[in-house]
């Protein structure tokens, strides 16, 4: 087929395509229509930064005070945590007077003074003899 | 009736009580036309109404601010011609995300959309269109169809006129190649 046989007028024609029954009619009501809710979305995006601008303040701040209070829950924790260890130490110590504490310092400090046959029965009662005197020395 | 003169029209969107109206007249005025160019680059009626809604959005937006400098008329083609060309920037992006969509060639579908009523020689003659660069298809039917003088179309596409005669002839010499062979 040549260019010159399809090159006619009705090629050239709007009959090419078919258009829906009162598109043309309904066309001016429809784009108004559009253009109206194409300016909300600019005010609704201004509101939508205004809305994230506070989100993200809100959450800075929110985070601020979270960190804020766990950091002084943290030090409130080591404070307890102290308070409890020294009330433990506390309680522990109550048990113990001074006598006790004397008796055991002076206790662990305490020479046994041993004469005469006392020095002979210690030795023969912890089988000490006289090598193992020898060797300790 | 008939349609009054751009600045006419252009005078009264300028008064607010009156810039409703002066809108309307001119989408009255310019709708079928810019229809029809944009409907024989893009095929497909539902896309053309997305583009040609868009376009009169924009001329809404931008009339305000329109200075005069270039005719109303060219200023109008002007942008329903970036619309359509941005639209089939966007459409190939999106087909060669999606080889499989089933709009990826509205001119092989031509027969099977509803709203077609050309015959096999038209339908080829669309096919061999198809092939065209971009630019140079809104050259060829603004040419061929539109019957649209080189002097417009060179306001239009701020083109030189020899560049667009030279673009015409060689999109005809590709048609014609097309066609015998297919």
């Amino acid at each position: 087929m040549k260019f010159e046989e399809i090159n006619i007028e009705n090629l050239k024609s709007n009959n090419l395509f078919d258009i829906p029954d009162g598109y043309f009619e309904n066309f001016n009501a429809r784009l108004f229509n559009k253009i109206e809710n194409s300016t909300q979305p600019v005010i609704k995006f201004k509101y939508r930064k205004l809305i994230y601008t506070i989100s993200i303040a809100a959450s800075v701040v929110i985070i601020f005070f979270l960190s804020k209070n766990l950091l002084f829950n943290d030090v409130n924790n080591t404070k307890f945590a102290n308070n409890t260890i020294q009330t433990t130490n506390e309680v522990e110590l109550s048990f113990i007077d001074e006598k006790n504490i004397i008796d055991e310092l002076s206790s662990e400090n305490k020479s046994v003074e041993l004469k005469g046959d006392d020095i002979i029965n210690y030795l023969v009662d912890n089988e000490i003899d006289e090598k193992t005197i020898a060797d300790a020395y | 009736m008939q349609s009054r003169d751009d600045n006419d029209i252009l005078n009264d969107f300028e008064n607010k009580l009156l810039s409703h109206n002066a809108f309307n007249e001119l989408v009255n005025k310019y709708k079928v036309r810019l229809y029809w160019h944009i409907r024989k680059i893009v095929i497909n009626h539902e896309d053309t109404d997305d583009i040609l809604q868009n376009t009169f959005i924009k001329i809404w937006k931008g009339l305000p601010t329109f200075q005069r400098e270039s005719k109303l008329y060219t200023w109008i083609y002007r942008i329903a011609t970036n619309e359509t060309l941005t639209f089939l920037t966007n459409k190939k992006k999106r087909n060669s995300l999606s080889i499989n969509d089933e709009n990826a060639d509205s001119v092989l579908n031509l027969k099977s959309q509803s709203y077609f009523e050309g015959d096999e020689a038209q339908k080829k003659l669309f096919k061999a269109i198809e092939i065209l660069p971009d630019k140079q298809k809104i050259v060829f039917n603004m040419r061929y169809f539109e019957d649209m003088p080189y002097n417009q179309m060179s306001e239009i596409l701020d083109t030189s006129e020899s560049a667009l005669k030279a673009s015409y002839h060689f999109a005809v010499k590709k048609i014609e190649e097309f066609l015998k062979n297919n």
